[in-house]
């Protein structure tokens, strides 16, 4: 059945009655359909029919010219609504992307000259940008003013002053079947048409229900272009995103790798008014955290409010489920991310709430920034027991000074066995706990101390930057079996299939039976300094059950993009490898390399729980503070340099955050001395404090 | 016996799936196409440079044109034709301009290419790509077959650098990732297997995006036939070292304004000064001006503002397109003498 997948329906569609049922439903004589191609298409139909009749009257290699022939009438049909766009200036490197000088695409979306585009063309911030207009006579050139930005979709609307123009006429969103025939254009090769890639539509709803999915190639020579059906109609327009992250640059990787994502352009135009009034645009958030962040994750039970967020104010409370929003349905967390990623901060959305066994309406009106969460604190270390060891409660290894868990009169050795009623046998579970909670609160914890049970009440705190200098002694880690395959001391190690080496420093004293802290050592450009790391830190990760790990970079002169991966990947392999406690993971950079330790501290959220940039300041607004996946962070600086005052402006700027962020003092820059390190494994060691 | 009308329809339907495949495929074309398509092993197997390609078999008496690259660094290339057949090739000729190369190998009878028939088509238009792309067929075995469209027809402009390419002219861009190691020296064709391009190299863009593009048998027909008629042996960079700009480089000044000081890697070129009475003046240029077109060419920084000042010859025209506020405004110079 070729023939119907020829006409932009599901390959599903089987039979003739039913494709001529939804011909029918397509041919709506609306006005703005192109004619041609409507007419091809019937006319396609129709020899369809008859070549069944008269199966001698097929002509071979007709469907593939019939094919063609659609393509190009639909293309030529939206051909003057595509513009090209071109940028003056700008930087060349985008964090680590290098940006393009080539032209890129925009698509017309009024006839008094709005055009809409993917933020991806602005990135490198341009100072003046031309849109190339074709016009029956050739083309044409303008100068375009940026008006509006969608953040979450990562679109722009741009104008020139023109009229009379012709813009595109969208698909109807809900009528996009996967399956149908797609076909991706730019205008960035040949001004006097547009460069095609076909495809078909792969999924819908995709990105936190923001976009569709196409396997037309999607590149920079044609994202801001439009993903037009074979009637020539507009189904979306063509953006880099990516599921995992959001950016201007994101997905740009997957670049004709068979995924491509286009906005609709129906949900564009919901909130055309808002953007040619010159708003901003940005995601809607609602300010509730859920247990689960796994895709298979089921109801959407609240694990956490944030204080005057919208869920706040709806009056959402912890353990309530979220059963409905607007007119759909919420069976499972997915459900609910896919409808309020397609929403903006301001938009009003209806709750149906679930609360023990009653259900209740709500209505929140979304918002584009939430308070930083703070993370607070009882103020201990806690034990580190072995893993095959059972216990009974969370042990407590050392109570810091002037905190909630000291004045409450909390104890090394203490076993805490409850927090407000709720058993906990683990540091996660009471870090969990923690994050629902908030600073000032009082709570309530049941100790043994020896045979004794206690009850004591502990106010949390802030949790502390961490500069501090208070002394703990180390835990010891008792000595225990090592597999002879698994390697200690120094040594240098390639990750399967790659031909690149690291290095990494695994104490003698290693005991699979204990979790040990991580420490990724990325090297400043042009010098691993891996014989000074080692000597310097050697006896520190001993005594403290540190291994440290020391990827290079593919080209020593520097880190680029295409390294990030890489250093995941060896990180990855420690923790497969080694036991690593997951919550004393941390990353390390020094000057240039600093930049590039805090991008994958904030990139792999998930993974990294800690991040010391060495004379290196913030150079990109942080994140998030996150409570789901908490970061300390360390700055060191020394005195009188440079960037000293950077760094300390950066420290101000996450506090402000939220982040609980260190500023440590070093003698001289770029030295580790024996007191720098000293405070630095200290800090790493208390990583895991609740 | 007596048919009954089901078998009648049956086999009428059969028929008709039959005749159905075959204007669904494009076999008749792959067939008449894969005999005269040859892979050619030389030179390379370093780092990243292929030691295998490509060629297309141009005249009966063993003509093989393909791309002129490393490959052919050797003194014989082995070529391998579709039915298995094993023969040493050497270049007898090349041109350096269309990056084209002519190899022969002593055989007769070859199904061959017309070059002097082929086909045009425009974007959108159903192609057929063949090549030995990442040395998959050895032996006997034909070379692989793709399907895409032709995304777009336009001009390569030639390159320097990592990515060289020498050829500056028409090309095709394809919808199909057929430009990977091995694949230079293919053929692209119409799904009816009419002669469209030769594929090229492994090239980036401007956008950083990896380009499939062929040259236009069109444009490589004359030094084919020029080649295999024995007309030169190699067109060479000789002649056009000869049309290098001379020494008269011209410099902003010369026409009468200043540009801001070039100090980023894409600095801009907005006007800075206009000299008083100065052409530039008497055509209403103005400070703050931003050049953003010359002579077609768009200006994304002062580097290329300058490449468009250092091909200038005297009594040229230079038309600049500024911007000025929203608004765009063209002038034109005439180029002094120096």
């Amino acid at each position: 059945m070729r023939v119907l997948e020829l006409m932009g329906f599901a390959s599903r569609g089987g039979h003739i009655v039913q494709v001529r049922s939804q011909f029918s439903s397509h041919a709506q004589p609306t006005s703005h359909q192109a004619p041609t191609t409507l007419r091809l298409a019937t006319f396609v139909f129709v020899v369809t029919l008859f070549g069944i009749a008269f199966p001698a009257a097929v002509n071979a290699q007709s469907l593939f010219k019939q094919e063609q022939q659609a393509i190009q009438q639909a293309v030529a049909a939206v051909s003057s609504s595509i513009v090209r766009i071109e940028t003056v200036g700008g930087v060349d490197l985008v964090g680590e992307v290098l940006t393009g000088t080539g032209p890129t695409t925009g698509v017309i979306v009024s006839a008094d000259g709005y055009i809409i585009t993917s933020s991806f063309n602005f990135v490198s911030d341009p100072a003046s940008v031309l849109v190339t207009l074709i016009e029956n006579d050739g083309s044409k050139n303008y100068a375009a003013k940026i008006i509006a930005s969608d953040k979450s979709k990562m679109l722009t609307l741009l104008k020139i002053e023109a009229s009379g123009l012709k813009p595109i006429t969208a698909a109807v969103k809900s009528e996009i079947k996967v399956g149908q025939r797609a076909i991706a254009l730019g205008r960035t090769f040949d001004v006097s048409f547009p460069n095609i890639s076909t495809g078909i539509i792969s999924a819908l709803n995709r990105v936190n229900g923001k976009a569709i999915q196409t396997d037309a190639k999607t590149s920079p020579v044609n994202y801001g272009g439009p993903l037009i059906d074979l009637y020539g109609r507009c189904m979306g327009i063509i953006a880099p995103l990516s599921p995992q992250q959001e950016g201007e640059t994101s997905g740009v990787e997957w670049y004709d790798s068979g995924i491509g994502f286009a906005v609709p352009l129906e949900d564009i135009q919901r909130v055309l008014s808002r953007m040619t009034a010159g708003e901003t645009l940005h995601r809607g958030l609602l300010g509730v955290g859920f247990e689960s962040q796994s895709p298979l994750a089921g109801e959407a039970k609240i694990l956490r409010v944030r204080p005057n967020s919208p869920a706040d104010e709806a009056d959402l409370k912890i353990n309530d489920v979220i059963i409905k929003i607007d007119e759909h349905t919420i069976n499972r967390l997915v459900d609910l991310r896919q409808i309020l990623g397609n929403r903006y901060a301001g938009e009003t959305v209806k709750l149906v709430v679930k609360r023990a066994d009653k259900t209740f309406e709500s209505e929140a009106k979304l918002t584009d920034e939430l308070l930083a969460y703070e993370f607070n604190s009882l103020g201990i270390l806690p034990q580190r027991p072995a893993i095959d060891e059972e216990v009974q409660g969370v042990g407590v290894r050392y109570v810091f000074e002037n905190t909630g868990a000291a004045k409450a009169g909390l104890n090394p050795n203490d076993q805490i066995k409850t927090i407000n009623g709720q058993i906990v046998s683990t540091p996660k579970e009471i870090a969990t706990l923690l994050s629902t909670m908030e600073t000032g609160q009082s709570i309530e914890l049941t100790v043994t101390r020896g045979d004794d049970e206690l009850t004591l009440s502990v106010s949390l705190s802030a949790m502390p930057n961490g500069d501090g200098s208070t002394n703990f002694p180390p835990l010891t880690i008792p000595p225990g079996d090592v597999p002879k395959e698994l390697k200690t001391s120094r040594f240098n190690q390639k990750l399967t299939g790659s031909d690149r080496n690291f290095w990494v420093f695994v104490p003698e004293s290693y005991n699979a039976n204990y979790g040990h802290g991580m420490l990724v050592w990325i090297h400043p450009s042009g010098d691993t300094m891996e014989a000074d790391v080692l000597r310097s830190w050697k006896d520190f990760c001993i005594a403290r059950g540190i291994i440290l790990v020391g990827p290079r970079a593919e080209d020593i002169s520097g880190w680029s993009a295409t390294d990030e991966k890489h250093v995941k990947d060896v990180t990855d392999w420690v923790t497969e490898n080694y036991s690593i406690d997951a919550s004393r993971i941390a990353i390390m950079g020094s000057e240039d390399s600093g930049v590039f330790a805090t991008r994958l501290a904030f990139k792999y959220r998930e993974l990294f729980r800690g991040l010391i940039a060495m004379e290196s300041p913030l150079r990109f607004p942080p994140p998030d503070s996150d409570p789901d996946s908490r970061l300390l962070i360390a700055f060191v600086a020394a005195p009188e340099t440079r960037e000293r005052d950077r760094i300390e402006k950066s420290v101000e700027l996450l506090r402000k955050q939220k982040f609980p962020t260190a500023l440590i003092d070093s003698e001289e820059a770029g030295k580790f001395s024996f007191d720098l390190v000293n405070s630095l494994v200290q800090w790493l060691d208390s990583l895991d404090q609740l | 016996m007596k048919y009954h009308p089901a078998w009648i329809a049956a086999i009428a339907f059969c028929l008709m799936n039959s005749q159905l495949a075959r204007a669904e495929s494009a076999s008749d074309a792959v067939e008449s196409v894969q005999p005269k398509v040859v892979k050619i092993f030389g030179a390379g197997g370093l780092k990243n440079l292929a030691s295998y390609g490509t060629g297309v078999i141009v005249s009966p008496d063993g003509h093989i044109a393909t791309v002129w690259n490393h490959l052919l660094d050797s003194d014989a290339v082995a070529v391998v034709l579709s039915d298995g057949r094993r023969f040493y090739g050497r270049v007898i000729g090349t041109d350096s301009k269309k990056d084209i190369a002519i190899l022969k190998i002593d055989a007769q009878d070859l199904p061959f290419f017309d070059v002097s028939k082929t086909a045009q088509v425009g974007p959108g238009a159903a192609i057929l790509a063949f090549s030995n792309v990442f040395k998959v067929a050895t032996g006997d075995e034909p070379v692989t077959v793709m399907q895409g469209v032709i995304s777009a027809k336009t001009e390569l402009s030639a390159r320097r650098g990592r990515y060289k390419v020498p050829y500056d002219g028409e090309v095709y861009l394809v919808d199909a990732v057929t430009n990977n190691p091995g694949a230079a020296g293919g053929v692209l064709t119409t799904v009816d297997g009419r002669l469209l391009g030769m594929l090229g190299r492994e090239l980036k863009g401007r956008n950083n995006t990896w380009l499939n593009y062929a040259i236009p048998f069109s444009v490589l027909r004359e030094p084919i036939e020029d080649i295999i008629a024995g007309r030169f042996s190699r067109r060479d960079d000789l002649l056009s070292a000869a049309n290098q700009p001379g020494e008269t480089t011209y410099e902003p000044i010369d026409f009468g304004f200043l540009l801001v000081p070039d100090v980023v890697a894409r600095t801009p070129a907005y006007l800075d000064t206009i000299v008083e009475e100065s052409k530039a003046a008497e055509l209403g240029l103005q400070p703050d001006d931003l050049i953003v077109f010359a002579n077609g060419e768009l200006v994304n920084s002062i580097r290329t503002f300058k490449e468009v000042l250092d091909q200038l010859i005297p009594g040229d025209d230079l038309q600049l397109i500024v911007r000025r506020g929203d608004d765009l405004i063209t002038v034109t110079f005439i180029v002094p003498k120096k």
